[in-house]
C-alpha cells in the first residue's frame, strides 16, 4: 500500500513538469540550455507522455476490441519513442555542424518536450475521441478524425521545440542561426515522414471492423494513399477494399 | 551609419543608468516620497538630455557584453520611460537594429503553481475508468458501448440473418441459433436471395449454437415417397415415425416432377441404416 502511494506520488510529481511546460516555458528552456537537472525533467516527460500516449492509445483501440485496445496502448507510446530515438541523432548532429554547443541530452531533452505537449494535447482531445467512438460508426471516418487530431497536437508539439531550440541555441550565437534554423524546419518533415511511416509499419491502432483482431498487419500500401482512399470513401468517389 | 547610432544608444543607456542609480540613492537617502517626485524625474531628464547632446560627440568603445548589459537594462527601463511620456525615436529605431540575439525577453518570476499536475493525474484515472467502462462487454456477444454502434455495412444481429462462413455452408439465425440451409431448393423455398448473404469470419459463425439444419422436403405426384434435399442429393425418409422424429412438418412437403426428383442422385437415407432407397 505504501509503495503504491509512494508511486503515485511519484507520478504525480513527474506530471507537474507538465505545469512548468505549459506556463513557464521560458524558464523550462532556460534551464535545458543551463543543463539544469536535465536527467530529472526527461525521466519527468517520459513518464508523463508514456501515460498519456497509453491512454489516447486505449482510446483508438476501443474502437475494435479490447485486445486492440490494449495493444494501442502499448504501440503508440512505442511508436513515438522510436521515432525520436530515429530522429534524434541527425538534429544533434545537424545542430553541431552548423556551429550549435548543444549536448545531445539537451537535444532529446527538447524533443521530449515537444513530444509531451504532443501527448498532453492528445490526452485533452481523448474525451473527443471517446464522444465519436461512441456516436458514430463509420471506420473512415474515426481514422481520418485521429488523423486530424495526430496533425493538430503534432504541429503544436514541433512549435514547442522551435521555441526552445531558438531559447537554448540563443548562448550560441549567431554563427550558424540561419542554418540551424533551417536544419530544424528540414527536420520537422523528416520527423514527420518518419513518425507517418513507423506508424504505418506498426499498425493496426485501430482494427478495421470486418478484420479479426491482429498485433500487427502485413505491409503493403503506404500511410499517404491510404488517406487519400478514405477521404474518397468518406466523400463517395472511392470504395476502400 | 548604424555604428553611430548604436554608440548613441550606448551612451543614452549608460546615462539612464546613472539617473536610475542617482534615484536609488536619493530614495535610500532621503525615503521613497521623495524620490518620486516630478522635480526629481524631471531634473534627471534634463541631466540626460544635456549630457546625450555632449557625449554624441565622443566615440567610446562599448564591448559586445557591456551592450548586451545595458540593452537589457534599456528594455527594463523602457516601460517607465513610456510611461512618463519619454520616448525618444532614435532609442527605439536603433533597439531594432540590435541583433536578435541580444533582445532577450526578461526571464521574470515563474508563474506560481495552479496544481496542473493533478488536474492531469484526475483526469487520466477517469479517461481510465472511462476506457475500462466502454470496453466491458453487456451482452453475450461481447458487445460493449464501445461498438455498440453498427457500422453501415456492419451486421446487425437479429433472427432470419444469412450468413455464410469462410466454408460453403450457408445458415440462418434463428432464436440465436444457426441453422444449416442445406440446399439450393431449400435457399429459394424459404425465400432467400443471394444478395442478403452476410460473408462473415469463423469466429463469427463459431459464437452461434447450432439449430436443426433447413431442409427442402420433396416429393412427387405419384410415388408416396418423401425425400429430403440435402446437398444436391435426395435422402429418402424411410417411414412417417422417422418423418415427425426430425421435426419435420407435413405441410412443408413440396410435389416436384417425378422424372426431376428421379434425376436427383441418392443420399444416405434416413435413419441411414434404412436400407436402400426405393427404386421406381
Amino acid at each position: 500500500m505504501f509503495a503504491l502511494r509512494k508511486r503515485a506520488s511519484l507520478t504525480m510529481n513527474d506530471l507537474a513538469i507538465i505545469e512548468t511546460i505549459l506556463r513557464n516555458r521560458t524558464h523550462f528552456f532556460s534551464e535545458i540550455r543551463d543543463g539544469v537537472r536535465l536527467s530529472e525533467k526527461m525521466r519527468a516527460m517520459l513518464v508523463s507522455s508514456l501515460i498519456f500516449f497509453a491512454l489516447y492509445g486505449a482510446v483508438m483501440g476501443s474502437s475494435h476490441s479490447l485486445w486492440q485496445a490494449i495493444s494501442s496502448a502499448l504501440k503508440l507510446p512505442m511508436m513515438f519513442l522510436a521515432t525520436l530515438f530515429i530522429c534524434a541523432p541527425t538534429l544533434y548532429f545537424f545542430n553541431v555542424l552548423f556551429g550549435s554547443n548543444q549536448s545531445i541530452a539537451q537535444n532529446v531533452a527538447l524533443i521530449l518536450t515537444a513530444i509531451t505537449v504532443t501527448a498532453v494535447l492528445l490526452l485533452s482531445f481523448a474525451p473527443i475521441t471517446l464522444f465519436f467512438l461512441l456516436t458514430t460508426s463509420q471506420y473512415q471516418f474515426f481514422k481520418l478524425l485521429n488523423v486530424a487530431i495526430f496533425s493538430a497536437s503534432g504541429i503544436m508539439g514541433v512549435i514547442f521545440l522551435a521555441q526552445g531550440m531558438r531559447i537554448v541555441s540563443a548562448d550560441g550565437g549567431s554563427q550558424g542561426a540561419a542554418g540551424r534554423r533551417y536544419v530544424l524546419r528540414m527536420w520537422m518533415f523528416l520527423y514527420a515522414f518518419v513518425g507517418s511511416q513507423l506508424a504505418w509499419t506498426i499498425r493496426p491502432f485501430f482494427g478495421a471492423p470486418e478484420l479479426e483482431f491482429e498485433l500487427f498487419r502485413q505491409l503493403g500500401g503506404n500511410f499517404y494513399t491510404n488517406i487519400f482512399a478514405s477521404f474518397g470513401e468518406i466523400l463517395g468517389f472511392l470504395t476502400v477494399q | 551609419m548604424s555604428e553611430k547610432k548604436e554608440k548613441a544608444v550606448d551612451q543614452i543607456l549608460d546615462l539612464l543608468l546613472d539617473a536610475l542609480s542617482e534615484r536609488h540613492q536619493e530614495r535610500k537617502a532621503g525615503g521613497s516620497d521623495k524620490a518620486d517626485t516630478p522635480t526629481s524625474k524631471q531634473k534627471a531628464k534634463q541631466k540626460v538630455e544635456a549630457k546625450s547632446k555632449k557625449d554624441q560627440q565622443d566615440e567610446s568603445q562599448a564591448t559586445p557584453a557591456e551592450r548586451k548589459k545595458y540593452a537589457n537594462a534599456f528594455k527594463s527601463v523602457a516601460p517607465e520611460e513610456s510611461k512618463t511620456g519619454n520616448t525618444d525615436p532614435k532609442t527605439s529605431e536603433a533597439e531594432a537594429e540590435l541583433p536578435e540575439e541580444v533582445i532577450e525577453e526578461p526571464l521574470g518570476d515563474p508563474l506560481p503553481s495552479i496544481h496542473m499536475n493533478k488536474i492531469f493525474y484526475r483526469l487520466a484515472i477517469a479517461l481510465a475508468l472511462l476506457i475500462v467502462i466502454v470496453n466491458v462487454p453487456f451482452n453475450r456477444f461481447g458487445t460493449s458501448l464501445a461498438r455498440a454502434m453498427p457500422d453501415e455495412q456492419a451486421l446487425i444481429v437479429r433472427d432470419g440473418l444469412v450468413f455464410k462462413g469462410p466454408g460453403d455452408k450457408i445458415y440462418v439465425l434463428e432464436d440465436n441459433q444457426k441453422r444449416w440451409i442445406s440446399s439450393l431448393t431449400a435457399f429459394e423455398e424459404n425465400g432467400y436471395y443471394w444478395s442478403q448473404v452476410k460473408e462473415v469470419d469463423q469466429a463469427f459463425v463459431n459464437q452461434f449454437d447450432d439449430g436443426p439444419a433447413l431442409h427442402a422436403l420433396i416429393k412427387c405426384n405419384t410415388q408416396p415417397h418423401i425425400y429430403q434435399l440435402e446437398e444436391d442429393k435426395k435422402r429418402w425418409i424411410e417411414n412417417p415415425r422417422e418423418f415427425e422424429k426430425a421435426g419435420f412438418k407435413w405441410e412443408e412437403v413440396r410435389t416436384i416432377n417425378c422424372s426431376r426428383l428421379k434425376r436427383i442422385p441418392d443420399g444416405i437415407p434416413i435413419p441411414p441404416d434404412a436400407g436402400d432407397p426405393p427404386s421406381w
